[in-house]
Formats: structure tokens, C-alpha cells, sequence
């Protein structure tokens, strides 16, 4: 039985003879192409809808607009010169005088004026014992229904102070400046008639205030509320620094509550990032300050517009990022003429500041503000550290704007990508970025594109063995020498492509 | 152990290897035709059954071939790319080139469950089990060089997997003469068998395409869309039809038709199974939580046929008194699971040295997609059982480095 198994044994053999090795898989190294990036980077998207605009003809435009105002004007408040003692009053008649009011050569003329508050003084002495009556009618100072103010005699001799606030002096839209003050002295005594029976004085020694007036002024000045004059400009992508603006213009349209006309005067302070400052007054082009129209009717207020180009040109050449207002007045004068106000009325400017993106561009960087995020799993990332042993990454770019950039993609593993601080990165890619039509780059004939080719060393691509790679663009403008516009059509924009062609060393297994 | 796990692995898949009659036949390399004695008759030419003596057995399990092949590698090439540390350009383009279109592997088995004969009558039953997975040379090549390519398509016709499983139990009848001939022709017997087939499991691809390509500008794009085609439960029919005659004292020849009016229906329960995996122009910058879409659907499937193609086979035996050899022609009319358009010739030579010592050598030529295959057996014969072993080579003369799949065999018959 043995020889049979003999027989049996060797075709075994012949399979067990064989040398077999371990299976232990040799490396080999492979090329995986990897689309990496194919992104649209629209000048649409840096309209941001607040301080950049595009016009009716896309023409990309930077607008700044706010509001500011006057304080309320506040009561307006005179000091009559009125200071009368010693006038004989008849008995039996009635006795007028006109008392004169204002001075001439005061700055302030009443036509008419409602009383917030004020006194007016009145002494009664040397009254006759047979006096039964005596009281002085002011005829120029009336209540609401329109009676004037009547003062009766007390006993006292003494001054007495009569309370003027809610009383009208003169009559509402008189033309007429009130000048004096016409009073009658009204009398009963058991004296014949025209026997003196007491003396009496008048005086207003103390300002009387107007919560409404009318009138003229020689010069009365109004400050404009200056805080709210501030106007503070974010640039995007740090913009500010790359571009000077060709034309700007500054539109102030005015909303005047006062009855009178004024002049506006004032400055606009300007400062940049890096400090530097301009100061322009605000003038028109023939360097008068502007009249501000009055208002008319009352509660309407009256409208007006200022339109401010060269000077606020020069003041955005050094692309502001704070502008205001300063030293700015509005002044009432004899120009102004007749006319009224409450202590209510404001003066408001609703201003907009706009500069066309028509650019002379310079050589400095742009930061394109968010990066742009990649997860590596963490199959890929032991891939990669292991396995990867270079690559390349092709680009395409097809730039549609009139201006070329060398661009830079910093890779990093923060977000907080700073080109500026190589602590925030680890590699970067730079890329030359023609400007459209520039006749020294390289197109694809068959799609316009731009190629690039840049490769990438194993210390670069370690970036690449953590959890979260972020990549940030950053421009820097080919310097123009002259002024280009700037327009936001969806056929202006830069288009990259991106591919990565890694050589991986496999069987690490 | 792992020495024989590898070889299976290696093994697994072959294209051209045809199902196995029965086990024995891997004992000639497939030229068994008129060699097959007893119940094997019944599935090899049914004319062949004919009054015997002794009631011939099959008992289950014993009489098993099996076969795992592949259609491209072997040991010799696998035991070089082990014992390099780095595969160079020139190892990769030496590895593809071993690949037409495909890498295929298959495996098949057989195994009786039962079988007797009584007079000119044979009843037996077997398992027979086929299956096959074939992937593109493509995915090779990009797990090889990477995808340096623009794009690749995948079809069915390289990237399909089938399963077909079934058992037969199968009634034969022979020792027929045929009637009319002239006194002058040799004696021509005859005989006809019928299968009854229950189909067991049946896989197969209905349908696939796959895609992957890349570019810089339109990024990457992925899809795969396989359609599977399940089948629990069948039925079905196997006929063979087959003559031969001894021609001189020593020289036996034959014919047979295999697989008459033979199908398998599928029919208690189908299932399509439908994956779908895309992927468009994903950019690794916009890869997010749903930058594919994949889904998995599962349909009740239409009754489907697995079809048996005929195959014709014509064999030549000459017999002596320590030595047989026989060859066999086999011609399929379609491809199938179990049978092939590319006609194959097998030789096979059984040298009896002593009485008891069996000894069997077959091979079979290639030819189209057919390998070259060699086979040795041994034996045990005594006067009332017959046991015996062999090992079948593919694409290589002897078992060793070069061979790109294996079979097995048992054989054990009993008659009393």
C-alpha cells in the first residue's frame, strides 16, 4: 500500500515543491491627476451693495451716503432797550406813548415773535388817593385770542414783573418791523381831568425769547451738528491701496426748515489708512460759499442741492477711509432778508459721495478677503505623507478685465492667512495674470486660457497631511501708467482652473 | 497553508475552462469521451451504457473535480513581482501585457451525489457549480500607472461577474444498435440521456457601463451603473444524444450531441439588483457631503433562460493491453457559461503498468480562448472498485510556477 501512496504523494510534491514568496506587495509609483480648483472670480462680487456700486452702465462706482444736520435753532432771544420812569399819567383820558423797542443798529429785527419766555417791568407810583382805576394796554403784545397786555396798578409803588411768556409781540407775517411799542394808559380818579394823578415806568431789562420769530437777521450763525457729519469708507480687498480714482463728486441735497436763505459754509477733512489727511473747503467752482434756499411755506422745508467734483476729486485721490465735515457754519444775514423760524427748525444734509472705479492702478497687493477652504480626509493625508513624492499644478487662467496682476496662492493651514506673515503659510504659488488683450501672453487658441505649470516640492505638499487647507489669493496689479475703467458686467471677471498631477509612491501597505 | 492559499488565489479564473462533466474526465484532459464507463455514460455518450455484469455506483461526494483559474498570471511571474521592492515602468508594462482585455477569474466544480446502473440503464445525479468575474485590463492599468489618461470607459464585455449553480438528475439509456446498416459496416450503438436540471442560484451582469475621466476643465467625473440579474430556483432540461462504434477490435470511435433542446428557466424568484454610483465635475475645492449620488435598487426581475448551447464532440479510442489513448474534438455553437465557439482537441493516454496501477496523462491543446491543459492521475483498480487522483495544469505542461489555474479530481466507482 505504501508504493501507492508513493505515487500519490509526488503529484503533490510537484505542487508543494514550488517556492512560493511572501506576499509582501512591492512599491510602484503611479500619477494621479486631481482637478483641484475651477472657480469665477466676477468683479460682481466686489459690489458689495454698500460703499462700491455699479451705474446704469456697469461702470463700477465707490458711494459713500449718510445724513447730517443742524442742531435745532433754539429760541432766539433779544434785549430790548426799553428802561422808562417818571411818565406823568392824566386823569380822566387816555394817555398813548410809543415806547421805542430796538435799537437800530441792532443785529436783529422783530416783525413778529411768540414769547417762550421773558418779563416785562411796570411801576405805578405817586398814585392820587382818589384813584379808582389805572392800567396800562401794551397794544403790540398779545395773547393767542389777541388781546393785548393789559398791567392795573397795585399799591406797592414797586416794580412789578408781568410774565410774557405765551404772549405774541407784533403781528404774525407782518412785513413790518416792530420797532416800538405803542401802550395807552387808561385812568379813573375823582381828580378833574388831566390832573396828574401818577406816574409810571416801563422796562424790559432781561432777553426775551422767541420760540418763534420773524424778522431779518444782519448775522446770525447756525453750527452744523458735526458728529454726524462722520462718514467712515471699508474698502474690500484692501483697494485702497492699489488704485487712484480719476473723478469723484460729492452731491449734498439740503432740506431747510428755517424761513431764511443762508449761507453754507464749511470744509471736508479726509484721512487714509496710512494717516494722510486733505482738507477741502466747500465751495462752488467760482469759490463762493452755496446759499441754502428757504422755506417758504411753513413746514415745508425747502430744497436744495450742492454738487461738489473737482475739489472732492482731489480729496478722494488719497482713498479715504474717514471724511467729515468740520468748520461748517450756516449764517443768516441782511441778504437773507425777511423771514421766520421756529425753535425747532433743522437744517439736513443728505449727502453722497461717489468716485467712478476709472483707476490708475499701481503696483500693490490685493488680498482677495475669504480663503478658500479644502478638507483632506485622513485616508488622503496618509497618502500624501507617505506615499506623495511630488507634483505639479497646472493652471488656466482667462482673465476678462483690462488689467494684469501677478497673482500668489498662499497655502497654509490657518485660515487667517496672512501673505504678509510667512508664520500664517507654508508655500505660495505665483502666477502671472495678463490683462486682456496684452499681446505678451500665451493664450490656448482653442479657449483663450492662460497655462501654467508650477511644481510642487514634498515639503510643499506636506502641507497637505493636515485635516484643513486653506488657500488665499492676493493680486498685485500691473501698473496701468493711466487711468482704466473698471466695469462689472457678468463678462468681466477672472476665471482659474486648477489640477494637481501628484506622483504617489503606492504599496505602502 | 499559505503556500496553498496563494496558489487558489492565483488560480482563481480561467477563460476558456468548460464545465466538468464529471471528475473523471480531468484525468484525460477532457478526452473522455469514450472512456467513460458505467454511470459516468450517462453524461458522456449514453450509447456506451450496455448490459454489464456488475451494478456500477456512485456514491455522494467522492467522485468531485474543482478548478480555480485565472486567465493572465502564475506563480513564476507572481514569485518575481514579490521579490521586487519597487516595481519599475518596465515591470508594470511586463505585468499588463499579460492581460488581453481582462483579468478573469473562474472557478467550477462538480460532484456526483448518486448514480447506478441497471442493464442498459443508468440514473445519477450531480452538482455542478460555474462561476466567473472578469475586470478591465483598464482598472489595472490606472491602479498601475494612475489615471493618466483624459478618460476611461468601462463595458460589459470586460467587467461582469455570473454565478450559475444547479443539479441534474439525469436518466440514460444505450447499448442501442442501429438498425439499416449494411453487414459490411461495423456494429454503431446508440443512446440518449435526459436531464432533469433544478436550477439553484443564478448571477449574472445584465448591464454595465463605467466612466472616469478628468480634466482641468471639467474637473472629475465618476459613474458606475451595474445591474445585476439574480435567479432562486429553476428548472430545466438536458439532452445528449450520442453513437459510436468499435471500429476494429482495438479502435473504438464516436459521437456525441450534448446539451439538446438543454436550458435552464429561471422563474420562482428573480431579483434585478441595480447599483449606480455618479459623480460630475467635482473639483476638490467644491467636494462636499453631496457631491456624488449613489443608489441601490432592488426589482422583482422577468423569468429568464439560461441557455445550454449543443456542443458536438467526435472521439477516437484505441485500446491496447497496457495502454489507451484517445482523442477527443469538441465544438461548441455559442458562447455560454458552459460552453465555447472555439473548438478544442484533447489527447489522453492511460498506461496500466500493473494491474492495480492506473496511470493517466491527458492534455488538451489551445486553441481561440482555450489554454493549453495537462492533467495527471493515478490510481487504485481492483475487480470491484476503482479510486484514483489527478491534477490538471493550465497554460503550462507541468504543475509548478507556470500554471495559471488548477483542478482537482477524485474519482472513486464501485460496482458489484
Amino acid at each position: 500500500m505504501k508504493k501507492y501512496l508513493v505515487w500519490i504523494l509526488g503529484i503533490l510534491l510537484l505542487l508543494s515543491a514550488c517556492d512560493l514568496k511572501k506576499p509582501i506587495i512591492p512599491q510602484w509609483d503611479v500619477t494621479l491627476k486631481v482637478p483641484l480648483l475651477n472657480e469665477i472670480y466676477p468683479v460682481l462680487d466686489l459690489v458689495d451693495g454698500e460703499n462700491i456700486l455699479i451705474d446704469a452702465d456697469s461702470l463700477m462706482y465707490l458711494s459713500t451716503t449718510g445724513q447730517m444736520e443742524t442742531p435745532p435753532i433754539g429760541e432766539v432771544e433779544i434785549t430790548p432797550n426799553v428802561d422808562v420812569d417818571g411818565i406823568p399819567v392824566p386823569s380822566g383820558v387816555a394817555f398813548d406813548s410809543n415806547l421805542p423797542l430796538l435799537d437800530p443798529g441792532f443785529n436783529v429785527r422783530l416783525t413778529y415773535g411768540s414769547v417762550s419766555s421773558g418779563e416785562i417791568k411796570v411801576k405805578f407810583a405817586d398814585i392820587d388817593p382818589s384813584v379808582t382805576t389805572l392800567r396800562l394796554i401794551f397794544h403790540d403784545i398779545t395773547t393767542d385770542a389777541g388781546d393785548p397786555l393789559e398791567v392795573n396798578f397795585d399799591n406797592s409803588g414797586d416794580w412789578q414783573a408781568v410774565d410774557l411768556a405765551a404772549y405774541h409781540f407784533g403781528v404774525k407775517n407782518s412785513q413790518t418791523d416792530l420797532t416800538e411799542l405803542h401802550i395807552t394808559a387808561i385812568s379813573a380818579s375823582g381828580q378833574p381831568d388831566n390832573t396828574p394823578i401818577a406816574s409810571m415806568g416801563i422796562k424790559i431789562d432781561s432777553p426775551i425769547a422767541f420760540d418763534e420769530f420773524q424778522g431779518r437777521f444782519d448775522h446770525f450763525m447756525l453750527p452744523l451738528n458735526v458728529t454726524a457729519g462722520n462718514v467712515d469708507i471699508e474698502y474690500p480687498y484692501g483697494l485702497d491701496q492699489a488704485v487712484h480714482l480719476q473723478a469723484a463728486k460729492l452731491i449734498l441735497n439740503l432740506e431747510n426748515d428755517l424761513g431764511f436763505s443762508c449761507e453754507f459754509v464749511g470744509d471736508i477733512y479726509a484721512v487714509n489708512a496710512d494717516g494722510e489727511s486733505r482738507t477741502i473747503p466747500i465751495k462752488d467752482n467760482d469759490g463762493n460759499n452755496y446759499i441754502i434756499t428757504g422755506s417758504t411755506t411753513e413746514g415745508v422745508p425747502a430744497h436744495s442741492t450742492i454738487v461738489l467734483e473737482d475739489n472732492i476729486s482731489q480729496l478722494l485721490q488719497i482713498m479715504p477711509t474717514h471724511i467729515e465735515v468740520i468748520n461748517s457754519n450756516f449764517i443768516i444775514d441782511s441778504q437773507s432778508g425777511l423771514g421766520s423760524l421756529r425753535s425747532s427748525d433743522v437744517i439736513r444734509a443728505n449727502y453722497d459721495i461717489s468716485a467712478p472705479f476709472v483707476f490708475e492702478l499701481f503696483d500693490q497687493m490685493i488680498t482677495v478677503q475669504e480663503p478658500v477652504k479644502i478638507e483632506i480626509s485622513a485616508e488622503n493625508r496618509t497618502q500624501i505623507r507617505e506615499n506623495a513624492q511630488g507634483a505639479t499644478l497646472d493652471f488656466k487662467i482667462l482673465n476678462k478685465l483690462p488689467i494684469g496682476a501677478q497673482a500668489k496662492v498662499y497655502f497654509g493651514n490657518d485660515a487667517n492667512i496672512d501673505p504678509t506673515n510667512s508664520n500664517t503659510w507654508r508655500f505660495f504659488v505665483p502666477a502671472e495674470v495678463f490683462a486682456l488683450g496684452d499681446t505678451a501672453a500665451e493664450l490656448d487658441p482653442e479657449d483663450g486660457f492662460q497655462m501654467l505649470s508650477i511644481t510642487l516640492s514634498k515639503s510643499d505638499l506636506d502641507t497637505f497631511t493636515e485635516p484643513e487647507v486653506y488657500l488665499r489669493w492676493t493680486f498685485n496689479f500691473h501698473p496701468t501708467g493711466d487711468f482704466v475703467p473698471i466695469h462689472a458686467t457678468t463678462a468681466d471677471y477672472i476665471h482659474i482652473k486648477s489640477m494637481v498631477n501628484a506622483t504617489l509612491r503606492m504599496g505602502n501597505f | 497553508m499559505k503556500k496553498y492559499f496563494v496558489i487558489l488565489c492565483l488560480a482563481m479564473s480561467l477563460s476558456g475552462l468548460m464545465g466538468v462533466n464529471t471528475s473523471k474526465s480531468i484525468f484525460f484532459a477532457d478526452s473522455y469521451m469514450l472512456r467513460a464507463q458505467g454511470v459516468e455514460a450517462n453524461y458522456w455518450n449514453p450509447a456506451k451504457l450496455k448490459e454489464m455484469k456488475y451494478v456500477d455506483l456512485w456514491f455522494p461526494g467522492v467522485n468531485t473535480g474543482v478548478f480555480v483559474g485565472n486567465n493572465a498570471l502564475d506563480l513564476d511571474f507572481y514569485n518575481y513581482v514579490m521579490s521586487r521592492d519597487v516595481l519599475t515602468e518596465e515591470d508594470k508594462d511586463e505585468l499588463l501585457s499579460r492581460f488581453d482585455r481582462n483579468l478573469t477569474l473562474q472557478a467550477t466544480g462538480n460532484m456526483s451525489l448518486f448514480g447506478f446502473t441497471t442493464g442498459n440503464l443508468a440514473l445519477s445525479s450531480t452538482a455542478n457549480f460555474y462561476s466567473k468575474a472578469s475586470v478591465s485590463k483598464k482598472y489595472l492599468r490606472l491602479l498601475l500607472n494612475g489615471n493618466t489618461d483624459d478618460e476611461y470607459n468601462f463595458t460589459l464585455a470586460n467587467n461582469n461577474i455570473s454565478s450559475l449553480s444547479y443539479a441534474d438528475v439525469t436518466l440514460g439509456m444505450g447499448d442501442l444498435k442501429m438498425p439499416f446498416l449494411p453487414e459490411s459496416f461495423p456494429e454503431i450503438k446508440m443512446g440518449f440521456s435526459a436531464g432533469l436540471l433544478i436550477g439553484l442560484y443564478s448571477l449574472d451582469t445584465k448591464d454595465y457601463h463605467g466612466y472616469f475621466g478628468q480634466n482641468i476643465d471639467d474637473g472629475a467625473s465618476l459613474s458606475q451603473d451595474i445591474t445585476l440579474r439574480t435567479g432562486i430556483g429553476g428548472y430545466g432540461f438536458k439532452g445528449m444524444l450520442g453513437m459510436y462504434s468499435e471500429i476494429t477490435p482495438n479502435l473504438e470511435a464516436g459521437i456525441t450531441l450534448d446539451n439538446v433542446a438543454s436550458s435552464l428557466n429561471w422563474s420562482l424568484i428573480k431579483k434585478d439588483l441595480n447599483y449606480k454610483f455618479e459623480a460630475q465635475n467635482v473639483y476638490v475645492s467644491n467636494i462636499g457631503e453631496d457631491f456624488f449620488t449613489q443608489s441601490h435598487e432592488e426589482t422583482d426581475g422577468e423569468a429568464f433562460v439560461t441557455e445550454l448551447p449543443p456542443e458536438l464532440r467526435v472521439a477516437l479510442l484505441y485500446k491496447l493491453k497496457f495502454l489507451s489513448v484517445s482523442a477527443d474534438y469538441v465544438q461548441g455553437f455559442k458562447d455560454s457559461v458552459v460552453t465555447n465557439k472555439s473548438g478544442r482537441l484533447a489527447m489522453g493516454l492511460k498506461l496500466v503498468p500493473m494491474k492495480w496501477l492506473p496511470i493517466t496523462f491527458g492534455v488538451s491543446l489551445p486553441q481561440g480562448t482555450n489554454k493549453l491543459k495537462t492533467s495527471y492521475g493515478i490510481g487504485l483498480a481492483d475487480k470491484f472498485v476503482e479510486l484514483g487522483l489527478a491534477v490538471q495544469t493550465y497554460d503550462s505542461f507541468l504543475p509548478g510556477y507556470s500554471s495559471k489555474g488548477l483542478s482537482f479530481a477524485t474519482n472513486l466507482r464501485v460496482w458489484f
